[in-house]
């Protein structure tokens, strides 16, 4: 199967069905919104959600980093779902993982929902909006307006999903949003995400993925 | 008892020109006797005086004799399924007590009663309150509920038909067994329409620990006059439609007669689409037009009933928003848009006109199609013999007992021996099992056995003398909010940009619009401009409408009553007979059929076989309704699907189905009776349907009724936004980590009761096992086929992979895309 790829100010960013993005010439693999500890905030607030988010998103992410032994991990912001500060639970699970992949150097982009995130500073290289790399500013949120030049730049955020019809037929896919030249948004990688279905519109590309290949869709 | 309360209470009917009626005098003595029951009679013949004649009598007696020193409480609680009923009630129930010189305070407790008002209530109880299942829920849960109801003698619940059926009565159901614990002496009462179980309703009412029950007929039903719009001869009558706006001129004719009219539909669309075609027809009559339906703002809606009371409107154009008892003066007339789909409900709009003594109820229905007609003709049939629709009862649903059972932790605790008991009082419950009942007790303490082992949840907690409490303040006011969800839909609040409410529409319509897109709405064109935070902001549109919301619950099927009663005047027609209006005018359609295949009547299956440009086509008309259909055609699809794979496009109505596909031989005999066959038939439906994605839509109100959905917490706002998230993810999360969770069992039970209605496709498969196959190959579409035909609402049926659906609507978004 080939590979889909988008190109952004000279480099290729190749779009991965597990929804990442793997950027070969700098080794770097990208993900966006884990949303992690997010059952165990929603059963603290008196919901009875039960708990595997946490560990079926860092689980995914340690095949994707065995798989492309990356030199960097970026992480485009909302690494946790909300200031893990009553959740003892989440800091040693994220500390244990952090320490199998102790090797792999973690950036993370600070997104609106990591608050609190002091007891995570030792964990990952944190950064602000717009951290340059390569040419391409790294964020959480897109871009105001995405469309007009604002880039090159990667970001999350959106949670983006498409829509699929046919025949009577429906089904609603997470998805890669790109801005040719200008940017590109990386659908959530956390497993109780939400998402948000993003229509078709002029100057922009979809890729829906199934999880097991991407859809060009415009 | 002594004779002077009762002399009062004649003394007051008499002022008023009445004479109490013998089911009045029946329902007073049996209420003195301590003796509970259920009356039922049409509406507007004096049933709620015969339910608070009691009480009264009563208060009366005891005023007198100088013995009443109560406990403080409320002694009468009169709950009502509408707040915009309340305060009608409130009125009515204290005229009657002051005009008998009973000082009682009748007062209402509603969601909109104000905090002042409630703090009155608390301390200095009126000895009537007036109020809805979700309020009585709400006292449930403070603390001093238990001594606030110790002196309740008697509940009455108006309009029982109304909640039985749903969960609101369920939830019901389950707050009066507590009441009855409380009060051990309660009598309870309900007022309903004549259904098809009532002694069932009475059951339900009551619970399994009450014995007896009386069941109190109320005055003889008035004569019910049932008729339709016949259409000019001249005139071809459609053979499908939806609308029925043809008929327009006629109805506008029917309108310019002095007096005021209601004009039922069945859907809000359709009811939006009437407003504006008579506003176009008749400008002039812009001031005395009015629309009614559910998603209106209510104030809006209160203004349109005291309006219909002044006799300001010429017609309001209305929905089953106003089939509920709403006290206001009948109208002279009433039409009925589009089929009756049930006896029960087309009697009970029939109802709003002429209630003065002695008067006509009448119904004109405009059918939308020439089928209709004979739907019409059934349901005065059916009225005729007294058949009426029964409305079953829910059970077991867990996710109303968890609400409850928080509602009881948060009000001073419960024992779980002594509620298990109470519990199993209720219809509901009767058959409630121990796992189910330890399951739901698991569920609210630590959230169901697979989060046993994660103590970050709390909700209701066990303490050490084994009773279950809330287990803070802030879980027990969050529950509170939650309490009054379990009517609401999904519904988005629609407002003007600039601020004005307007109503609340579907978001799964709202999510088709983009900003931008016109739409038809409270007889508005309204622009698009933006959706946020469950807010669709609008503007007024200089354009001409474009989309009309399509609402949910605007589609029930035809009742199996009267499907029977259409099969039984087809067999007439077969032979020749036809003695009804509507069936004269249908004479030469019918003979049509009868001509190209074969009238479907009782005891024969009618299947038709033709092919077209588009495919070839095979027509069924079981006459189970659409619900049931939908069910069929999709198992015989997918059953069909199995003998040699296939993608068929699937119609249905309320008479048949359709499936459409390029190769299709007419099926012979033995085939079609294997098809259809009744063995299988859960698994084969599971299978076939798209079952986890209807039981994923079905989990939105079992989430939100189990306290899985997030509703908010008093005074704060934005900061909770964490905790949104959509049922959808919520029932994908339970689903891979909690497979177990029974409330996802429940959505499965309800998916195949509710949204397929199993047990009407059962019953019609064996129908179908004992019925003659009539098999015809027809040149062209029949006039029972051409509805169907037209059904423009088509689901496709196949047996791919996911991965392979995937990719065929990929493959037809390219080639959209090489079109253009």
């Amino acid at each position: 199967m080939t590979a889909t790829t988008v190109e952004l100010a000279e480099h290729t960013l190749e779009l991965l069905p597990a929804r990442a993005v793997w950027w070969a010439e700098q080794a770097t693999l990208l993900v966006a919104d884990l949303h992690l500890g997010k059952a165990g905030l929603f059963r603290r607030a008196g919901l009875a959600i039960p708990e595997g988010d946490t560990a079926d998103t860092l689980r995914r992410l340690s095949i994707l980093i065995e798989q492309f032994t990356p030199e960097r991990l970026v992480l485009l912001g909302d690494i946790l779902h909300a200031a893990p500060g009553a959740d003892g639970g989440l800091m040693r699970q994220l500390a244990a993982w952090r320490s199998r992949h102790a090797a792999t150097p973690m950036l993370a982009i600070r997104g609106n929902h990591d608050r609190g995130i002091e007891p995570l500073a030792e964990l990952f290289d944190w950064h602000l909006e717009g951290m340059p790399s390569a040419g391409l500013a790294l964020r959480h949120h897109p871009p105001r307006d995405p469309g007009t030049a604002t880039g090159p730049w990667l970001a999350g955020h959106w949670h983006p999903a498409v829509r699929l019809r046919g025949g009577g037929d429906s089904l609603r896919l997470p998805a890669f949003v790109e801005w040719p030249g200008q940017g590109l948004i990386l659908p959530a990688f956390g497993s109780m995400t939400g998402a948000h279905t993003i229509t078709a519109r002029p100057g922009q590309r979809r890729y829906a993925t199934s999880g097991e290949r991407i859809i060009g869709l415009d | 008892m002594s004779i002077e309360p009762h002399n009062a209470l004649e003394a007051w009917f008499a002022d008023r020109g009445w004479t109490p009626a013998e089911f009045q005098r029946d329902a007073w003595s049996a209420h003195g006797r301590g003796e509970s029951g259920l009356i039922h009679s049409a509406t507007g013949s004096g049933k709620s005086l015969a339910a608070w004649g009691g009480p009264l009598l009563e208060g009366l007696n005891e005023a007198r004799n100088g013995s009443e020193r109560r406990a403080p409480g409320p002694r009468v609680l009169w709950i009502t399924p509408l707040r915009a009923l309340a305060g009608d009630t409130v009125r009515s129930l204290t005229e009657a007590a002051a005009g008998i010189g009973l000082d009682w305070r009748v007062e209402k407790r509603t969601g909109d009663t104000s905090g002042s008002a409630r703090q009155r209530q608390r301390r200095k109880p009126p000895e009537a309150l007036v109020t809805t299942p979700e309020s009585l829920s709400l006292l449930l849960s403070y603390a001093d509920a238990d001594t606030w109801f110790r002196s309740l003698g008697t509940v009455i619940v108006d309009e029982w038909h109304e909640l039985l059926g749903s969960k609101r009565g369920v939830q019901l159901e389950l707050c009066l067994a507590r009441l009855r614990r409380l009060a051990p002496t309660l009598r309870t009462w309900g007022l309903s329409a004549t259904l098809g179980n009532l002694d069932e309703a009475l059951h339900c009412l009551l619970g399994t620990d009450a014995s007896g029950g009386q069941l109190i007929r109320g005055a003889a039903p008035r004569p019910l006059r049932i008729e339709a719009l016949l259409p000019d001869t001249d005139r071809r009558f459609p053979w499908a439609g939806h609308l029925g706006t043809h008929l327009m001129r006629q109805v506008v004719d029917h309108l310019d007669a002095p007096g005021s009219c209601l004009l039922f539909t069945n859907t809000r669309a359709q009811a939006e689409l009437w407003f504006e075609s008579l506003l176009r027809e008749r400008s002039d009559w812009l001031e005395g037009l009015g629309l009614h339906h559910g998603s209106i703002d209510r104030s809006l809606r209160e203004r349109i009933e005291q309006g219909l009371s002044a006799g300001q409107f010429r017609c309001v154009v209305a929905t089953s928003s106003l089939d509920l008892g709403v006290d206001f003066s009948p109208v002279d007339r009433v039409i009925q848009i589009g089929s009756p789909k049930g006896v029960a409900r087309l009697a009970q709009r029939a109802g709003r006109c002429g209630h003065q003594p002695g008067g006509h109820s009448g119904v004109l229905c405009v059918p939308t199609h020439a089928l209709e007609l004979v739907e019409v003709a059934a349901a005065r049939r059916a009225w005729k013999a007294g058949e009426i629709e029964a409305r079953p009862p829910l059970r077991l649903s867990l996710d109303v007992l968890a609400q409850h059972l928080v509602t009881l932790a948060a009000g001073g605790g419960f024992d779980p021996t002594a509620t298990l008991a109470e519990v199993r009082t209720t219809h509901a419950f009767a058959a409630l099992d121990d796992t189910a009942w330890e399951w739901t007790l698991a569920f609210i303490t630590h959230g169901g056995p697979v989060l046993e082992a994660y103590p970050d949840f709390r909700r209701v907690v066990r303490g050490e003398d084994g009773r279950y409490r809330i287990s803070d303040r802030r879980q027990a006011s969050r529950h509170r909010m939650s309490i009054g969800t379990i009517t609401s839909d999904a519904a988005i609040a629609v407002r003007y940009h600039g601020g004005g409410y307007i109503g609340t529409i579907e978001e799964s319509f709202i999510a088709r619009l983009r900003p931008g897109d016109v739409f038809l709405f409270g007889g508005r064109s309204l622009e698009l401009v933006r959706v946020r935070d469950l807010t669709a902001w609008v503007r007024r549109a200089g354009r001409r409408r474009q989309a009309v919301p399509r609402w949910q619950g605007g589609r029930l099927p035809l009742s199996g009553t009267l499907a029977s009663r259409v099969l039984e005047l087809l067999a007439e027609a077969e032979h020749g007979h036809y003695a009804e209006p509507e069936l004269q005018a249908l004479q030469p359609l019918l003979e049509m059929q009868q001509r190209e295949s074969a009238l479907p009547v009782p005891g024969r299956l009618v299947v038709e076989h033709t092919t077209s440009r588009e495919g070839e086509h095979l027509f069924i008309y079981p006459f189970a309704g659409r619900l049931a259909h939908e069910g069929l055609a999709t198992l015989l699809a997918w059953r069909l699907g199995q003998l040699s794979p296939a993608t068929f496009s699937i119609a249905v109505n309320d008479y048949g189905f359709e499936l459409l596909s390029s190769t299709l031989a007419a099926p012979d005999e033995a085939t079609l009776r294997r098809l259809l066959r009744p063995t299988d038939l859960l698994d084969d439906l599971l299978a076939s349907m798209n079952a986890s994605e209807l039981a994923r839509r079905q989990f939105r109100d079992i989430a939100r009724i189990a306290g899985l959905i997030f509703q908010g917490y008093p005074g704060r706002g934005k900061s909770a936004r964490q905790l949104q998230a959509s049922s959808g993810l919520i029932f994908d999360t339970i689903s891979r980590y909690d497979p177990d969770n029974r409330l996802l069992e429940q959505a499965r039970r309800e998916v195949l009761e509710q949204a397929l209605e199993v047990n009407r496709l059962r019953e019609a498969l064996a129908r179908i096992e004992a019925a003659s196959l009539s098999v015809h190959e027809t040149a062209r579409l029949t006039p029972l086929a051409f509805p169907l035909w037209a059904e423009r609402l088509r689901n496709r049926l196949s047996t791919q992979r996911w991965e392979d659906r995937v990719a065929r609507m990929v493959d037809q978004l390219e080639r959209a895309a090489g079109r253009s």
